[in-house]
């Protein structure tokens, strides 16, 4: 119990640097449950064309219409057009020829000119002019007269689906929920690795550890209290991070994934802990582990997705995150976020996950384990 | 009186360099014994070869009669240490270290308090129990690791160089206490390159020297090995080789040494020479600023049996 409620205490010197990891902590969820918020908002955006309408027919009425409806119509002088295109200011110059009406109504091959920048503006209206074309298409061979062509397009065109998506997860409980896990990996890992190194780094501070060795405690049995402590530090954080997620993001955790999250983090948990563990075999001085602690948590937090989307980054730099167990434990997050339903078939690449945030434990742990028992016999 | 450790024939080889050769000697019950040598000459190696914290290459170590060993535990809980080192947590108050320490040794909570309250006690740490160790003086924090390795009440116990780098005043409390604890039943064994310290505080000493025993006894045993009486310090800022020469064939029953404006003349038959010295001097126009006497101390004795100063 003594080495217990010292390494408590130690601990407890250490507050300061917990609370500053745990207001990082929070203040990156709340900013990020903002900005998940407005992520979902979508701004409506016609894209500003200039149209040229060389026919009066009731057809090139109607496509003026259309397009009226679904684009911004700018005039422009005709010196102008090309600058204005070029500058972006709009994306499109729209053609309808001379005799169009008369054209299509007779069966003659004519098409709408249309000059483009290069954007995504531009191809969507590259695609409803194409959809037009598509409709006129059909129904003029069906039609007797430009009216009855006019007025069945007009029809087609007006009907609409209702799109409706039929999925039962509650994508932004969901994703919060799973943000947050993400945002929790750093705060854990620093929390974890940090403290528990600098308090190692205490206990196995030369002098300290030679007292322990000629005391009548069995060096075995102060190790595992050593270890059960940190065991108890780290499970501490966990709950608090669990605590914080039900309180933070209730809905994501309230759905059938809640426990998946839990277990996700407790597995992380661990992998820090053996991490802090083989740190502390290795690092010697307290300075220096300040620096290579704040290498690997941030490190491992940038390469795997916690601060930038995986999406958004290099398919390189993922291939190396793959090596980090950081990386297991955010693609499972993203995968409890995305997977529709959990059965057994879903659960099997979570699972497999899972396996290897237990392996990268074990790997750690046997690594610490056999440098330490290095460190016993050179000493 | 009973021995309480017994080490035969101990050797301690590293790849090239014999630390400890063939060492043997005993410590008897409330007994203080040093072990005096220059840096470097085998004693802390000893120490941890006593504590298992080396593995030694040949020998044995018998506590109590038994065989000392990592796994001795029995053993251990009957020791206690005191390195020369500061061993304590700089996160942890002067109780909560002692606490930490004691409570290695002691499950029993009360018992622990109560030891605690002793070792503050005969360390003076009273009004600093609340102090953290940045906040002590030197002095302070040598008592506070005295206080960690004495507080669960060993029978045996074993200061490594405890007064290096302390102020005479701090110095001469650890001396009393080490002094109160054999008072107290404990056995003492204690390293020091100070032949003062040695003299004033051990029942005995074992002069050491690259890893060997030069001699070993009392403290007055031990100066009866040198053939010096009495040795005559005079402090002369400038004194010429021709004048060193005409003085060596003045002083006839003495050996004359000058090194860094000191002249030492040692007398090997009778005493009170400085008398004599003092009109030889005179006679020969040679001054002075300070003239005394002293009787042979352990220093002599190292230099008779090593050729060296043990200050070297």
């Amino acid at each position: 119990m003594i080495v217990c409620k010292a390494f408590l205490k130690v601990i407890r010197k250490n507050i300061g640097m917990i609370i500053i990891y745990t207001v990082i902590f929070l203040v990156f969820s709340v900013a990020n449950s903002r900005t998940g918020e407005t992520q979902t908002t979508f701004v409506s955006e016609k894209p500003s064309v200039c149209l040229v309408t060389e026919d009066d027919s009731l057809l090139s009425d109607c496509l003026c219409r259309y397009i009226g409806e679904h684009m911004e119509i700018v005039d422009l002088p005709e010196q102008d057009r090309a600058d204005a295109l070029f500058y972006k200011e709009i994306c499109s110059i729209i053609r309808i020829p001379k005799h169009y009406g008369r054209n299509v109504c007779s069966g003659e091959q004519t098409a709408v000119g249309i000059q483009t920048s290069v954007d995504y503006k531009a191809e969507f209206v590259k695609l409803m002019l194409e959809r037009f074309g598509r409709v006129q298409n059909i129904y003029v061979k069906t039609t007797d007269s430009e009216q009855e062509l006019v007025n069945a397009i007009e029809s087609a065109l007006e009907s609409s689906v209702k799109v409706e998506v039929a999925s039962a997860l509650d994508e932004k409980a969901l994703t919060a929920a799973s943000d947050f896990y993400n945002f929790a990996a750093y705060s854990m890992m620093a929390c974890i690795v940090f403290i528990i190194c600098l308090v190692l780094s205490s206990f196995n501070e030369i002098m300290i550890r030679k007292r322990t060795l000629v005391s009548s405690m069995p060096y075995g049995k102060y190790s595992t209290l050593l270890m059960l402590s940190s065991c108890l530090y780290a499970m501490a954080v966990w709950a608090v991070l669990v605590l914080l997620s039900f309180c933070i993001v209730p809905d994501g955790m309230k759905t059938d994934r809640g426990i998946w999250y839990v277990m996700n983090g407790c597995l992380y948990m661990l992998v820090s802990l053996t991490l802090a563990y083989l740190l502390s075999t290795v690092l010697k001085g307290k300075n220096a582990i300040t620096g290579i602690v704040n290498v690997i948590t941030l490190g491992c937090s940038f390469l795997c997705g916690v601060f930038v989307p995986a999406d958004y980054l290099p398919d390189s730099v993922m291939a190396v995150a793959r090596v980090l167990p950081t990386y297991w434990y955010v693609q499972t997050n993203e995968l409890l976020k995305t997977t529709e339903t959990l059965d057994k078939t879903t659960v099997l690449p979570i699972l497999i996950h899972f396996a290897v945030l237990s392996g990268f434990c074990v790997l750690f742990y046997a690594a610490g384990m056999m440098i330490s028992r290095h460190n016993r016999r050179i000493a | 009186m009973s021995v309480i450790l017994e080490v035969s024939h101990l050797t301690k080889e590293y790849k090239t360099v014999k630390a400890v050769d063939d060492l043997s000697f005993t410590l008897n019950e409330h007994e203080i014994l040093g072990l005096l040598g220059p840096n470097g000459s085998g004693k802390s190696t000893t120490m941890n070869c006593i504590l298992s914290l080396l593995r030694y290459s040949s020998g044995s170590i018998r506590i109590h009669g038994k065989e000392m060993s990592p796994s001795a535990y029995d053993l251990k809980q009957e020791i206690g240490v005191i390195f020369q080192d500061v061993a304590v947590f700089e996160e942890l108050t002067v109780y909560d270290n002692i606490r930490y320490f004691c409570g290695l040794y002691i499950r029993d909570r009360k018992t622990a308090e109560a030891y605690i309250e002793d070792a503050i006690h005969l360390t003076g740490l009273e009004d600093y129990r609340k102090f953290y160790p940045k906040q002590l003086s030197g002095g302070l924090l040598r008592r506070l690791n005295i206080a960690c390795g004495i507080a669960h009440k060993p029978k045996l116990l074993f200061f490594d160089e405890p007064t290096v780098a302390v102020d005479p005043q701090s110095r001469n409390n650890i001396l009393e206490g080490i002094e109160k604890l054999r008072e107290q039943g404990a056995s003492v064994i204690y390293t020091t390159h100070y032949m003062e310290e040695a003299e004033q505080l051990c029942d005995r000493i074992i002069i050491m020297d690259k890893g060997k025993i030069l001699a070993s006894g009392t403290p007055d045993s031990l100066k009866s090995i040198t053939s010096v009486t009495e040795k005559v310090m005079a402090e002369v800022p400038r004194l010429s080789e021709e004048k060193l020469h005409k003085l060596e064939g003045e002083v006839t029953n003495g050996s004359i040494r000058y090194e860094n404006g000191r002249l030492v003349v040692s007398f090997h038959d009778g005493k009170d020479h400085i008398t004599h010295l003092i009109d030889i001097l005179r006679r020969m126009q040679i001054s002075y600023l300070r003239i005394y006497s002293e009787r042979p101390t352990l220093n002599d004795v190292f230099l008779e049996l090593t050729g060296k100063e043990l200050r070297d």
